[in-house]
C-alpha cells in the first residue's frame, strides 16, 4: 500500500472517531433545553465536529497534492 | 422473563420509566415543530455515526471514486448539516421560556409570571398572551437592534459564568436599564399609544428613551414580596 494511502486511512480514521465523539455528545446536550447541555454542545461538541472535519479535509487535499 | 429471573428488579425498572417518561415529557413541553426537528436531527445523528463506522472499517471504499465520495458525504456534509440543524435548534430553544428558568436564581421570575394581579406588567402580559407565553422572557428582555438577538445571548452568558465563576451571585439584575425601544417594538404602533392622551404630550421623550415608560407602568415582577401574593393556577384554568 502506498504511503499517501496509508496516511489517508489513518486520518480518516482519526477524523471519524472524533466525529463520533462530537454527535455522541450532541445527541445527548441536544435533549435538554438548560444552559449547561447548550454550552456543552456549542462549545465541545462543535468543536470537536469541526476538528474532525478539518482533519479530513487537510489529509484529503494534502494527499491529493503530494499524489499528483 | 427477565424481570421474573431477577436479572433487573422491579425498583430498577420503575426508575428507568419514571427517566424515560421525564426525558419524554420534557421533549413534549417543546414546540411541535422543535420536537419534529429534533427527531431530525436525533435521525441524522444515527445515520452519521453508523455511515461513519462503514468508513472506519472498511479502509478500501476510499479507493474508488464512488467511496471516496461517500467519505466525503460522510465526514463532511452530514456533519456539517447537523451542525447547521442543531445550532438553529438550540438557538430557538434557548430563547424559550423554559430555558430560562431551568436556572435555580430565575425561578422567583417565573413564579411572578403568575400574579394574580393585573396591575403587574409581566403578570397581566403572559397570562393574556399578550406576549408568547413560550417566548416570554424573551419577547421583553431582547434588544431590539440589528445584533439585538446576539447581545441577548451573550448577556446570558455572562450572567452564566458570573453565576458558576463569580462566587456568591443570589440576585440577577439587569445590565442596563430597561429600554422604552422593546416596549415600543410592540406599543409604538397601537392605536391605544398613539392617540392616548397621556402619552402625546411626552411623545418625543418617550420615543427617545428620555422617560422611561416604567415611570408610569409597573409595578414588576416583585420578586421579593412574592410570597404575599395569590396565584393564578394555570393547570387548574385548562
Amino acid at each position: 500500500m502506498k504511503l499517501v494511502q496509508i496516511i489517508l486511512k489513518n486520518s480518516i480514521k482519526i477524523a471519524g472517531i472524533i466525529i463520533i465523539a462530537g454527535l455522541i455528545i450532541k445527541a445527548f446536550t441536544i435533549i435538554f433545553i438548560q444552559p449547561i447541555p447548550f454550552l456543552i454542545d456549542l462549545g465541545i461538541s462543535t468543536i470537536l465536529i469541526f476538528a474532525g472535519i478539518i482533519i479530513y479535509l487537510v489529509s484529503f487535499f494534502s494527499t491529493q497534492s503530494s499524489a499528483e | 422473563m427477565l424481570i421474573n429471573s431477577g436479572f433487573i428488579d422491579k425498583f430498577q425498572l420503575n426508575f428507568f420509566i419514571n427517566k424515560l417518561y421525564k426525558m419524554l415529557a420534557l421533549i413534549h413541553k417543546i414546540h411541535y415543530y422543535s420536537c419534529m426537528f429534533l427527531i431530525i436531527i436525533l435521525v441524522l445523528i444515527v445515520i452519521n455515526i453508523g455511515l461513519i463506522a462503514l468508513v472506519i472499517f472498511n479502509p478500501k471504499l476510499t479507493k474508488s471514486f464512488s467511496g471516496k465520495i461517500l467519505v466525503f458525504i460522510t465526514l463532511f456534509i452530514l456533519p456539517v448539516l447537523t451542525v447547521v440543524f442543531s445550532i438553529t435548534l438550540q438557538f430557538h430553544n434557548s430563547k424559550t421560556t423554559q430555558f430560562c428558568l431551568s436556572c435555580h436564581i430565575m425561578e422567583p421570575y417565573g413564579r411572578s409570571l403568575l400574579i394574580d394581579d393585573e396591575r403587574y406588567i409581566p403578570a397581566y402580559h403572559y397570562q393574556n398572551n399578550l406576549i408568547s407565553q413560550e417566548d416570554a422572557c424573551f419577547t421583553c428582555h431582547t434588544t431590539y437592534t440589528l445584533f439585538g438577538d446576539i447581545n441577548a445571548k451573550l448577556s446570558g452568558l455572562g450572567h452564566f459564568f458570573n453565576y458558576y465563576l463569580g462566587g456568591k451571585y443570589e440576585h440577577i439584575k439587569l445590565k442596563n436599564s430597561f429600554n422604552n425601544r422593546e416596549c415600543l417594538h410592540c406599543h409604538g404602533e397601537a392605536r391605544i399609544f398613539l392617540e392616548g392622551e397621556t402619552h402625546n404630550p411626552i411623545m418625543e421623550k418617550l420615543v427617545n428613551n428620555e422617560q422611561s415608560c416604567l415611570h408610569c407602568h409597573g409595578p414588576f415582577h416583585s420578586v421579593e414580596s412574592l410570597d404575599h401574593f395569590k396565584f393564578w393556577q394555570k393547570e387548574e384554568a385548562k
